[in-house]
């Protein structure tokens, strides 16, 4: 069941990226949706999983773009798997601190993706200005991420919640 | 399995190397992988493009709203992002302004030279010209459009029917246009969008042409100051337009001894009389004149079309069939 909700966020995010987010004005601060949905798995699934869905979604991403293939999903493994680490093998993270370590994670996947797509296509790469880009856009995305996390914990609070029970009657007779 | 510091690294290393596998793998494989995702994302992403045009118009009546409400004194540049009437309207009279502008510059220009040594000793009929315009509409394919035509998706008959689009076409990365050889396009077209300079046909293929746009490093074109003086709108130096690679474009060549300033307008000067009147490049931003200096310095902001053009047009030049008529 949850391997079908994380495909449907999956699609949702790359059919949204590719058809919604280009008519959006948001400048520089575009945001990716897909590193967020790759960002919630990983917080989502610990251990190998995390990381294979952040490889999955990574692939995802790279269908997306107009460059080789496994960029991003090479990214993502290797942040992912850090991440994985970081919080498998020491003591127990507090969600807080893993959603502000996802900020520098994101600007790292992009700067990586960026940075490696740039010097495939043999342009020279200047990497004041992808560090900046990939800012922006991590900001965007960063944005994002918070709006979905707060959302997905209000949801999880209200569903912890003690059911509402009809008050019972005792028959008149 | 259970989640372990070796299972990490398991899981990290097989990733690793199914993407690096994928970056060096040929390109008949990664562009089958590659459309098969976007072919299983096509309906998803109809329904959302559906979704969204029909959001659209609730979503800038809610901007509006929002802009009235937080500068109810916008000015006129964050008017002109808007798509709602008024902006529209006002990005309307703003393009008649620079007509009417362009126009008066052309008819005191005129004036000078018939009051000059150039004004005929007779009337004279005008002729027919044997070179007229002709304004091909031509519409701007979208990212995903222009990715599955590249990728050879959308014309799948093959090279052996004779039907392949040009490779010079498919290996360049700008914006494609929907009209090729087949129309009648050559590079170095000028390309309209309104009566804005967009650009200009960079490469032709048998269906498609790529844009150069007029902030692209290669681009020149030649263009002219137009002004305003104590004696109204008129004609200032010719100097020649180029990109820089960024959002601006610079205006080389004019003569130190010209007046130019910030805020004046720039114009083609290269149609040869093809069109009624001088298409807008944008307006200046910069000038400098350095000490010694023989030429400005001046940088144009390129005025283009508020979002991103569906339908360019490109100027033919053709004989004109009145002459040819029997």
């Amino acid at each position: 069941m949850k391997t079908i909700l994380w495909l449907i966020a999956a699609y949702a995010a790359f059919v949204s990226q590719a058809a919604l987010v280009p008519r959006l004005p948001w400048g520089d601060f575009a945001p990716d949706l897909l590193l967020v949905v790759a960002c919630c798995a990983v917080f989502a699934n610990a251990g190998w999983r995390g990381i294979a869905w952040a490889a999955a979604i990574g692939l995802l991403g790279d269908c997306l773009a107009a460059g080789p293939l496994g960029i991003r999903m090479g990214a993502l493994t290797l942040i992912a798997a850090v991440v994985a680490m970081w919080r498998d093998t020491g003591p127990r993270r507090s969600p807080i601190g893993l959603l502000a370590a996802s900020y520098p994670s994101l600007i790292a996947v992009l700067t990586i993706e960026t940075a490696v797509g740039a010097w495939f296509v043999e342009k020279g790469i200047d990497l004041r200005a992808i560090v900046e880009f990939a800012a922006a856009r991590a900001a965007g995305s960063f944005c994002v991420l918070i709006a979905v996390v707060a959302c997905g914990a209000i949801v999880h609070r209200a569903s912890r919640l003690s059911p509402w029970e009809p008050r019972g009657h005792s028959p008149r007779w | 399995m259970a989640s372990s510091p070796k299972s990490n690294l398991i899981a990290a290393s097989v990733c690793s190397t199914v993407a690096i596998a994928f970056a060096f793998a040929p390109g008949s494989l990664r562009d089958a992988v590659r459309g098969s995702v976007r072919d299983a994302a096509l309906p998803g992403e109809r329904v959302v493009a559906e979704w969204a045009d029909r959001a659209a118009p609730l979503a800038v009546h809610g901007r509006d709203r929002l802009i009235a409400f937080v500068a109810p004194r916008a000015t006129a540049e964050s008017l002109s992002s808007n798509n709602s009437t008024e902006s529209i309207l006002m990005i309307e009279s703003q393009r008649r302004i620079r007509a009417l502008e362009a126009e008066v510059a052309r008819l005191r220009d005129e004036l000078d030279r018939r009051q000059g040594d150039e004004a005929a000793a007779f009337p004279a009929r005008p002729g027919e010209p044997l070179v007229v315009p002709d304004l091909l509409a031509a519409t701007v394919l979208g990212e995903e459009a222009a990715t599955l035509w590249r990728a050879g998706k959308l014309l799948d008959r093959g090279t052996a029917a004779g039907v392949s689009e040009s490779s010079l076409v498919l290996d360049a990365e700008g914006p494609l246009v929907d009209q090729g050889q087949d129309s009648g396009l050559e590079a170095g077209q000028p390309v309209f969008a309104g009566r804005t300079v967009l650009g200009r046909i960079a490469r032709v293929g048998h269906w498609t042409s790529t844009l150069q746009l007029v902030t692209d490093p290669q681009y020149r074109g030649l263009a002219r100051i137009v002004r305003r003086s104590e004696r109204g709108v008129a004609y200032g130096p010719q100097g020649i337009l180029e990109g820089d690679g960024g959002e601006l474009c610079r205006l080389k060549f004019v003569d130190a001894t010209a007046a130019v300033a910030i805020g004046d307008e720039v114009y083609t000067d290269d149609l040869e009389g093809l069109l009624p009147e001088p298409a807008y490049y944008g307006r200046i931003v910069a000038a400098e004149l350095k000490p010694g200096a023989a030429h400005w310095e001046v940088r144009v902001e390129p005025a283009g079309p508020p979002r991103e053009p569906r339908e360019v047009h490109v100027l033919r030049r053709v004989a004109n069939p009145a002459r040819f008529a029997p």
